[in-house]
């Protein structure tokens, strides 16, 4: 009799843990799910983390830092102007999202953060952004400064081929978007691929959402 | 000069229009996007099609830049890996292999000068079978996509 009492408690342990877990499960689900559809991503930073802080130059020369752009949610891209195909996909996407947002784009600042310094001076950078949008601002700076921003939102980059041979050699690198609002706080990401539609919906999205808890 | 210069373009138009045949491989659309000013790297687009068997594009030659490779794109995660296709690109036999974007590529490093929205520049592709193939590269502007669409629009939210 008390080893079925005692089956009998195991087994409502049993329910209770996989009602625990059933429930984590789905709320971890629809977060990914949300922000990522059904694909596997890596590499994901924790919502809150800082992008700052940072001191870099603008692709005018200017210096700037975490502070430099006030009021301002940031739409961030990390890339590189050797990159032919995936960077400027995104910049393109980031680029008629601003488009989009109508009134709310003068809430949001674009930026292009080159994840090859070496290569990518304020020069190069200033014909690369221009091509894309006339607000798209581009930073360079230090590699140590770089490798602060990219470690927070956890960006992952690498040199691949002949590092020796500045036009031959390419940056792997993680193609999410981020979204970072005016206290330098992730808000949310965007993997590669995404519409226009869809990031200037989320972006307007995030910013009702804040502005209506303040 | 003017009138003549117009034919010149309407006459490549045409030209590259017609897409360029060898040995039952057809090549197309190839097109590829503005880069700008100081960029020192591009990336061309194109359809191959086989009408008869199965062949293999193995190079690509172009006197736009210092080298040519054909390219592809490895996904790990979030994470995007350029590199060099090794032992070249398939086309099946009476079927189609694309070069687009975030997949295979045309990579041109060391360009001698940007490529300019709206102007074309030749290409020659070589294949094991059929051997070299011109076509012409159309340059569009640096965000284009050649007609594709992206793939996270149509997300369902609760
Ligand atoms: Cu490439």
């Amino acid at each position: 009799m008390s080893s079925d009492a005692g089956n009998h408690n195991r087994q409502k342990q049993w329910g209770v843990g996989l009602l625990v877990l059933a429930f984590v499960s789905f709320g971890l689900y629809n977060y990914y799910q949300a922000v990522f559809c059904d694909e596997t991503i890596v590499g994901i930073p924790e919502l809150g983390a800082e992008i700052g802080p940072f001191h870099l130059s603008d692709h005018q020369g200017h210096s700037v830092t975490h502070h430099s752009y006030g009021e301002k949610y940031l739409l961030v891209s990390f890339g590189y102007t050797f990159c032919p195909d995936i960077c400027p996909t995104q910049l393109a996407s980031f680029s008629d999202a601003m488009d989009l947002l109508g009134d709310t784009a003068g809430q949001v600042q674009p930026l292009l953060i080159t994840l090859d310094p070496d290569r990518d001076n304020e020069e190069v950078l200033s014909h690369f952004v221009s091509a894309f949008h006339p607000k798209l601002i581009g930073l360079t700076g230090a590699e140590r400064e770089i490798a602060k921003v990219a470690s927070r939102l956890n960006v992952f980059y690498a040199k691949a081929g002949d590092e020796s041979d500045p036009e031959s050699y390419s940056v792997d690198h993680s193609t999410l978007g981020y979204l970072v609002d005016p206290h330098g706080k992730l808000l949310t990401v965007f993997p590669y691929g995404s519409t226009p539609e869809f990031v200037s919906e989320r972006i307007k999205q995030n910013i009702r959402e804040l502005e209506s808890k303040t | 000069m003017k009138k003549f210069t117009l034919a010149a373009v309407a006459l490549i138009a045409a030209v590259s229009a017609t897409p360029a045949f060898a040995g039952g491989i057809e090549v197309s659309d190839a097109w590829a996007r503005a880069s700008a000013k100081m960029a020192k790297a591009g990336a061309a687009f194109l359809t191959i099609k086989s009408t008869g068997g199965a062949d293999r594009l193995i190079a690509a030659k172009a006197g736009v830049s210092k080298k040519v490779e054909l390219h592809t794109h490895i996904k790990e995660g979030d994470i995007m890996k350029m590199r060099r296709i090794e032992g070249g690109i398939e086309v099946p036999a009476g079927g189609m292999a694309m070069l687009k974007p975030g997949g295979h590529h045309v990579m041109f490093m060391g360009l001698s000068a940007p490529f300019n929205e709206g102007t074309m520049f030749p290409l020659t592709l070589v294949f094991e079978k059929a051997g070299e193939i011109q076509t012409k590269v159309m340059v569009k502007k640096p965000g284009a996509m050649g007609g594709m669409k992206m793939e996270h629009g149509k997300m369902k939210h609760n």
